[in-house]
């Protein structure tokens, strides 16, 4: 009966109700929102680790620019062998680079880029980032990545400089080693005439003034011993760490290992800043759930003095009369979780998507966005989050009560008449 | 004379140094019968029926109540008291809202722990009593002022108490109600005590003995020789 007293009284306001079970909802909301974002970040550091990571290796203080002024010191040439023999590492690959003054005397140029076959098309000045994507003419082939062809491909800038149109191709050009400026010397190299077979274009413009040719051919223009980079991929961003270790018992100080954007310091950064922002957001919405619940409660009670005087007088116990309140409190909560979790499953996997898409993913380098796609947004709509949000929508219907529940305790049965 | 339910010796009640509700009262109560407080406005008869009634203990002074001396009692026995041996009747009937008139009268039969079975067929027992039989899944809001004083009546009897306890019960009620009710007080006074706080010179005449207040202080009780 006093549970029913308790349940009718629930419904004595049903704008209230509303009003109430309608903004716990949303608060219920936001936390599946938090525990999705928050698992979904995990996730994808947890994806993030499997993937290969990556090591730049370059001699100590040094750009490895064969024709730099001041920075031409290259890694040895047996560095590669020594390389791959350590565990862990799945592949090596070695670049060669030199700059190419575009006038004399001043400090403009573009860069030459030696790559082997299966070499990655990496951009001077963007580490590991930036995609190089044909937009005219043709790609380097492995064979004449292997044979050492006298052919090249050219960012669209660096067409542009020297005249070369789409329609043009393939077209020749006299790589010259002996031209210098302020910062480039001239090197004792061979100049030599390159078939370019494609235009390039990579998303920045220093990207698009950089020229690829296979290792071999690079070397019959450049004097070079050694090798500018060396590009070491890692089979799991754990090991990281302990490669980098490793390199340096090698090789000493003759060497700095770069480890550029990787899934170690998205995992470290990101993945621990978002966890910390869950736990920071699902704490204020609760503590916002809590303040509706003890609002609610506190107007309840006071509404309800004359009832809980005469369920006094009628012989309640404070006990009786707490369970009856404490029930409609959970009520409350209840209501909200099952609103919560409707809002959620209806629009919860979009907004984070959303959420994703206008954030994290949107900064992330380009070789991880399709790690992140193919991760995918995590729902937690599953029994843990459920036993999760209800045990925190229990917590909230007690600590948003108490006061209301000690304020009944102070009521004297004197009220079911003196508040006539 | 019978076996007194209620005795009071020498009871104050001390609200503040300028506030003195009760001043020595000193009088006893029989078992059955129907008696009535009446007094002006703070002459402190509804003090009086807060501290018979379990709901208030005196500042000084002893109060037994059905030989249960209620002085220094903790909340929790006060509240087992008022369950088992008080039934409360208030002038405003106090009936839950959202409740029908035969859950109203369960309500303290369920406090006291009694099957729903039971419950039932007690609650459907009272409801004959008070008349309102086919009245039983009525709320409040759906019955007139008699009706409700009558279920809240009932409900006053759920426990079966010794004392029934009735503030102004009449005085919401319009003078052919008010005579059904003080029917039924008279009928209930031949099992039960009785005691009403009322203005209503009525129904002071139809108790058995009349205790007049003023300022705290008992003045006058007349014992009334006409029923």
């Amino acid at each position: 009966m006093v549970l029913t007293f308790a349940l009718h009284s629930i419904f004595r306001s049903k704008v209230r109700l509303i009003v109430v079970a309608t903004v716990l909802g949303i608060v219920f909301f936001i936390v599946f929102l938090t525990l999705s974002v928050n698992g979904s970040v995990q996730s994808y550091a947890k994806e993030f680790k499997k993937v290969s990571a990556f090591l730049q290796l370059r001699a100590s203080g040094s750009m490895g620019h064969v024709n730099m002024i001041g920075s031409d010191k290259l890694i040895p040439e047996d560095a590669y062998e020594k390389v791959k023999s350590i565990g862990h590492i799945v592949k090596v690959e070695k670049y060669l680079l030199a700059m190419m003054p575009k006038s004399q005397g001043h400090d403009n140029f573009a860069m030459h880029i030696g790559i082997e076959p299966g070499a990655v098309k990496r951009l001077e000045s963007h580490g590991e980032v930036g995609s190089p994507r044909i937009i005219a003419g043709r790609d380097l082939t492995d064979k004449e990545l292997e044979k050492g062809t006298d052919v090249a491909i050219i960012g669209k800038e660096y067409a542009e400089w020297l005249g070369i149109t789409t329609e043009m191709l393939p077209a020749k050009i006299i790589i010259d080693p002996s031209l210098s400026s302020n910062s480039i010397y001239a090197t004792k190299g061979t100049p030599r005439e390159v078939e370019v077979v494609g235009i390039f274009a990579s998303g920045y413009v220093f990207g698009d003034l950089q020229l690829y040719m296979p290792y071999k051919t690079f070397k019959k223009i450049y004097p070079a011993n050694g090798i500018s980079w060396l590009y070491i991929t890692v089979d799991s961003a754990e090991y990281v760490p302990a490669v980098s270790e490793h390199l340096h018992k090698i090789f000493g100080k003759s060497i700095d290992v770069n480890a550029p954007i990787s899934s170690a310091v998205f995992e470290s950064a990101t993945s621990k800043r978002i966890q910390k922002l869950s736990a920071f957001t699902i704490a204020n919405a609760m503590l916002l759930a809590v303040i509706v619940i003890f609002l609610t409660m506190t107007l309840i009670v006071r509404e309800q003095v004359r009832e809980i005087g005469t369920l006094k007088a009628l012989g309640a116990t404070n006990a009786q009369i707490t369970i009856a309140f404490a029930l409609q409190a959970f009520v409350f909560v209840i209501a909200g979780v099952i609103i919560g979790t409707i809002i959620y499953a209806t629009v919860g996997s979009t907004v984070i998507t959303k959420f994703f898409e206008l954030t994290m993913k949107s900064f992330l380098p380009v070789t991880y966005q399709s790690v992140f796609d193919a991760a995918g947004v995590k729902t937690v709509l599953n029994p843990f989050s459920f036993i999760f949000i209800l045990l925190s929508a229990i917590a909230v219907g007690v600590l948003g009560s108490l006061q209301g529940l000690h304020a009944i305790s102070k009521i004297s049965p004197k009220e079911a008449i003196q508040n006539e | 004379m019978s076996e007194s339910v209620i005795e009071l010796e020498n009871v104050t009640k001390v609200y503040s140094p300028d506030v003195h509700a009760l001043n020595g009262i000193t009088l006893s109560i029989p078992l059955k019968g129907m008696y009535a407080f009446v007094g002006p406005s703070g002459s402190g008869k509804s003090t009086l029926l807060h501290i018979i009634g379990a709901m208030d203990v005196p500042t000084s002074g002893n109060v037994v109540l059905d030989g249960v001396k209620l002085n220094n009692l903790k909340d929790y026995k006060l509240t087992l008291i008022r369950r088992k041996k008080v039934g409360f009747v208030f002038q405003d009937y106090n009936l839950l809202p959202n409740l029908t008139a035969l859950e109203n009268i369960m309500v303290p039969m369920e406090f006291a722990g009694m099957s729903r079975i039971k419950r039932l067929r007690n609650a459907a027992s009272l409801l004959e009593m008070a008349g309102l039989a086919k009245r039983s899944t009525h709320k409040p809001s759906q019955l007139s002022g008699g009706e409700k004083q009558r279920i809240a009546i009932a409900r006053a009897l759920a426990n079966n108490p010794k004392v029934i306890l009735a503030d102004e019960p009449t005085g919401n009620l319009d003078s052919k109600n008010a005579e059904q009710i003080y029917n039924l007080f008279r009928n209930l006074a031949k099992d039960h005590t009785v005691i009403v706080v009322t203005h209503v010179e009525r129904l002071a005449q139809l108790a058995d003995r009349v205790f007049y207040l003023k300022d705290g202080k008992l003045t006058r009780t007349d014992k009334n020789n006409k029923l």
